[in-house]
């Protein structure tokens, strides 16, 4: 299994390296291609079978392929042949990976916890608290018995309503914003 | 079969009904229509707006005057945001930005010919999407409103699409923000890994647990290294120095009102963010990121304001001096991390306030001085305007003197707040500096002093006109600055209200 | 061999069934075209192919061998690295969606006739299947060549354009259903096949599922007046081969899922068979297994039916059918879904 996860992790690296690396746009939209597919192959072995399948929909199956529709109407040799990094790049990439290491050694290096939502806070009634964590512990309860898919529904349209809400009038701002600045007159 | 609460409704009723009248503005642009049509859309977004400045105002009285929080609960407990005293002081702010943006519009529009129902959408989105960041408790709700605001302000800068200058400052910050955007979820991402949470509160308690048991090494670097990249991308959306690069070319380049605009409403935006992230999630790192801010400030201040002193254009001088502003906002909110009171939050609400008026009015003079074919944004336009509108030219020393912080005008008072928060905090290095940038600041705000008093106009010049809504507005924020200054005491109480849970 | 380690349970049956299906569909797949040719003629008042065996049955198997045979050409102008692996793109996704196909109830708990009894389900197949796009693009632009280009730009927004109707008509089969599971919509239309309640979405999903395969009307990006032969217009012998195999193996895919969301799978309204049964798992499942066959051929007829009815549409016609007339179609079914859902619910 660990040698699964290293196979799987130095995969997702290398595709990632590809994309900033590779010269020919187009290389780097299929590592980026083969990348998002090994995130998703992350998420399954998480079990997080409902994110794996959105993120080959969203992002692969859709974004991906608009990326490659704007390189090919885009694309021409001079473009191609156009360093994409330069001199800068060496500096800031010794950082990232001070960064990186940093980041990495400390993870490595801790015992991590997930901790319980902070509802307890805003509520200042003693009674409300036992309340509250009763519920929390019967809903724990529930969803280890739910599906995956059952569980994100719950966190989206329960813990998260309002952002989520939040999100569609963002989504409905970035089309608008689009249309509007393509289209032919004011 | 969840049924949400009436008080829901209530509470955020400034949120909906503004995403209510967003919509109707999206819906009636989508009619073929006259240039009369779409200015009724504008005359509605004025009512939109002074709508829901009104909820903003009355959810704000409606709280309970002890705590000034009210706790939403949704299905499974908390949401994701919440409404406090600190939330609709700060909503109020953004709305009477956007109103007197839509009071300054329309003789832009006007001149330019360039009437769209899409303008008042997506004005009225992007203070949606900041109404969001005032509210949001964690940290990705919090995004989802930058992320809201920050795409209808690209789309606004870009508004004019024929003229070279607002694409090309437009793309700039587009492409900026979009970066700063990515930075702001993985700096999450990070502190997610290490806290197990985006809960504001809950990383507050993670932080108070860890420093109780293993003191301030137990934090940990990725913890560290996420807000550190967090906050850059907020420095960058509050267009604090180093991250003040894009600022100049999209306010040159944007629609003289929506310039005005961003300069005022998405920038306190950026601060209720900060304020909300930095005081309530991340108080027990203060002795942290308190002398990082502190750095950033005095680097704000002087960049700013030396800058602002090479313009010639009075856009871009103003844009500079709105980063030094911003420094000084910066400087309340270290002070807010480092002393036990809250005098720095309400002394920041209240600058924000004062600024929004005397800013938004000192950009509505380049508005007045607009005409067909001429931005109105040279110094030299301002050459002898004493003779052509004297009245005007007295509302503009009167917002000059207020940005520069000369008394009895408002901006005075703001900086004394700001000053006095400062002092109280110890901070004194910074109180220095903002004395010393302050009288630096008067040099170029004396500047267009001496171009409306002492220079000659071109001779046939005709005077210029203001127009209706505009002259109200110039009007409204020339009262504004000389009564805050004059009598400040009910709007120093009214921005004390602006406190954080928890404090 | 024990049949119960626990390698076999989770490598060994499984991988076993995955060859056993890629045997059948491949096989399917190639009688789909002969299906396909010999039913066009009868549409046209010809007779199709039938030289090669009784009735042409051999004749799908003269075509792949002289495919496999021909010379595989990879023009100056193409790239050769992406050429030549663009159609293994275009068919594993093809392939790989019938994993998640219940063809028939289970005969036990070790021999159900699914693969992957994944509870994304029908969220697993609209991912997968989203994929085939890029075989079409990267073979198109990767050919080096004027036409293959414009008809790789054309499938993937015909594609992209008609996957949101596609997703939309199927999110009102879930909601029906309340699963993703496939196994659990089939379950859900015992006494009544979706097709009914939900003829609106049905007529959603077969218009995009014929522009998601790229078929006639829909087949612009092959369409050989305009383009000569579309994305695949450089390719031969084997590799176009597989660009065939994908574009049937996605018409197979199609017609078992619209079996299993629209016309109830392997159930049949008012015949409960399997409890009449119930003793007898095996029998159980192999009328299963017939019942779905018999759905998803009556439905392959229909779609053949379709392609030699209808002229093909002009590019602008076709999108504009897509956005403007089947996403505002399906939105409203999705909310009516949901209003009646709801209102049962009360």
């Amino acid at each position: 299994m660990t040698i699964g996860w290293i196979l799987l992790s130095l995969m997702i690296a290398l595709c990632a390296l590809g994309v900033v690396l590779a010269r020919s746009p187009i290389s780097s939209a299929i590592s980026l291609l083969i990348g998002f597919v090994g995130v998703a192959i992350l998420y399954l072995a998480l079990k997080a079978e409902f994110v794996a399948a959105v993120q080959i929909l969203v992002y692969a199956g859709g974004i991906l392929v608009l990326y490659l529709f704007g390189i090919m109407l885009t694309d021409n040799e001079a473009l191609r042949l156009t360093r994409q990094t330069h001199l800068q790049a060496w500096p800031v990439f010794v950082l990232i990976l001070v960064l990186f290491l940093a980041v990495g050694h400390k993870l490595y290096h801790s015992d991590y916890t997930p901790q319980q939502p902070d509802s307890l806070l805003m509520v200042t009634d003693q009674s409300q608290v036992q309340a509250l964590q009763d519920r929390l512990a019967q809903e724990a309860a529930a969803a280890r018995h739910a599906t995956n898919p059952q569980r994100v529904a719950r966190v989206l349209y329960g813990d998260y309503l309002y952002p989520f809400e939040a999100a569609s009038v963002l989504l409905l701002v970035a089309v608008l914003g689009a249309v509007f600045l393509a289209k032919k007159e004011v | 079969m969840p049924v949400l609460h009436p008080e829901f409704w209530r509470l955020l009723s400034p949120e909906w009904v503004l995403v209510c009248f967003g919509t109707l503005f999206l819906l009636l642009s989508a009619l073929p229509a006259t240039r009369g049509a779409k200015r009724a859309i504008g005359v509605m977004a004025l009512f939109g707006f002074a709508v829901v400045l009104v909820l903003c105002a009355q959810t704000l009285a409606a709280l309970s005057p002890g705590m000034h929080v009210a706790a939403l609960t949704g299905l499974d407990g908390q949401i994701g945001l919440t409404v406090d005293g600190f939330s609709q002081v700060f909503k109020f702010i953004f709305v009477l930005g956007a109103l007197l943006t839509v009071l300054m519009s329309f003789k832009y529009l006007d001149v330019e010919k360039a009437w769209t129902g899409e303008y008042f959408t997506f004005l009225t989105f992007a203070v949606f999407g900041m109404m969001v960041m005032a509210s949001g408790v964690d940290l990705l709700t919090l995004w989802v409103g930058l992320e809201t605001m920050a795409l209808s302000v690209y789309v606004l800068a870009a508004y004019m699409r024929r003229q070279e200058p607002s694409v090309e400052g437009a793309t700039k910050y587009f492409l900026l923000g979009a970066f700063s955007s990515g930075l702001y979820l993985y700096g999450t991402s990070l502190i997610y890994g290490a806290t197990g949470t985006v809960q504001l509160g809950a990383i507050r308690l993670a932080l108070m647990d860890r420093l109780a048991h293993g003191g301030p090494a137990a934090v940990g670097f990725p913890l560290a290294a996420g807000l550190v990249i967090l906050s850059v991308s907020l420095l960058f959306k509050a267009a604090l120095v180093p991250f003040h690069w894009w600022t100049p070319d999209a306010y040159e380049g944007a629609a003289t009102p929506i310039t005005a605009f961003m300069s005022v409403a998405p920038k306190a935006a950026a601060f209720a963010m900060l304020l909300r992230i930095f005081v309530v999630g991340f108080l027990p790192l203060a002795p942290m990121w308190t002398g990082l801010l502190s750095l950033v400030a005095v680097l704000t201040m002087a960049w700013g304001n030396i800058a602002a002193m090479l313009q010639n254009n009075v856009k871009r001088m103003l844009a500079y001096s709105s980063i030094a502003h911003a420094g000084y906002a910066l400087v309340g909110l270290v002070a807010a991390g480092r002393s036990q009171s809250n005098q720095g939050i309400a002394a920041v609400a209240f600058y924000l306030l004062v600024y929004a008026f005397m800013n938004l009015g000192a950009f509505g003079l380049v508005l007045y001085l607009q005409r067909e074919g001429s931005a109105g944004d040279q110094m030299d336009d301002f050459d002898g305007l004493i003779q052509r509108s004297p009245l005007m030219a007295v509302l503009m020393i009167f917002f000059l003197l207020s940005l520069g912080g000369i008394p009895p005008m408002a901006g005075f008072l703001g900086k004394l707040m700001i000053f006095y928060s400062a002092l109280d905090a110890r901070l004194y290095l910074l109180v220095v500096v903002l004395a010393v940038t302050s009288v630096i600041s008067l040099y170029y705000y004396f500047r267009v002093v001496y171009h409306m008093f002492l220079k000659e106009g071109a001779p046939n010049l005709p005077a210029p006109s203001a127009g209706r809504p505009l002259g109200w507005s110039l009007a409204l924020c020339g009262v504004a600055v000389l009564a805050i200054g004059l009598y400040g005491q009910p709007f120093l109480h009214w921005a004390s209200q602006a406190v954080l849970l928890g404090r | 061999m024990n049949w119960n380690s626990p390698f076999m349970l989770t490598v060994g049956l499984p991988l076993l069934k995955i060859v056993i299906l890629l045997g059948v569909v491949a096989f399917c797949v190639a009688y789909t075209v002969w299906l396909e040719r010999r039913l066009l003629g009868f549409f046209q008042s010809r007779v199709g192919p039938n030289r090669v065996g009784p009735a042409g049955l051999i004749q799908p198997i003269a075509d792949g061998l002289k495919l496999i045979l021909k010379e595989d050409i990879i023009p100056t102008n193409a790239r050769p690295f992406l050429f030549r692996i663009a159609p293994i793109f275009a068919v594993v996704p093809a392939f790989a969606g019938f994993a998640i196909v219940a063809f028939a109830p289970p005969a036990g708990p070790r021999a159900s006739f699914l693969i992957s009894d994944a509870n994304i389900g029908i969220l697993y197949l609209l991912a997968i299947t989203s994929l085939g796009v890029f075989g079409i693009v990267l073979g198109g632009w990767a050919s080096g060549s004027k036409y293959p280009l414009f008809g790789s730009l054309r499938s993937a927004s015909q594609m992209l354009s008609y996957e949101v109707p596609l997703t939309f008509s199927v999110l009102s089969v879930i909601l029906m259903a309340g699963s993703f599971r496939l196994d659990d919509i089939i379950q859900a239309q015992g006494k009544l096949p979706f097709l009914v309640p939900l003829i609106l979405a049905f007529g959603v999903y077969v218009i995009s599922a014929v522009a998601e395969t790229n078929r006639a009307p829909f087949d612009l990006p092959e369409a050989e007046s305009e383009l000569v032969g579309g994305f695949h217009t450089e390719y031969s012998g084997m590799r176009f081969a597989f660009y065939f195999l994908a574009e049937y193996a996605n018409v197979v895919l199609v017609c078992c899922v619209a079996t299993s969301l629209f016309l109830g799978g392997y159930k049949i309204p008012f015949l409960p068979y399997e409890t009449l049964l119930a003793g007898n798992p095996w029998l159980v499942s192999l009328i299963g297994l017939a019942v779905f066959a018999v759905k998803a051929v009556a439905f392959l007829y229909f779609y053949i039916w379709i392609r030699a009815t209808f002229p093909r549409y002009r590019y602008d016609q076709l999108l504009k059918i897509g956005w403007k007339v089947l996403l505002p179609i399906s939105l409203l079914n999705l909310l009516l879904v949901a209003g009646i859902k709801l209102a049962m619910l009360r």
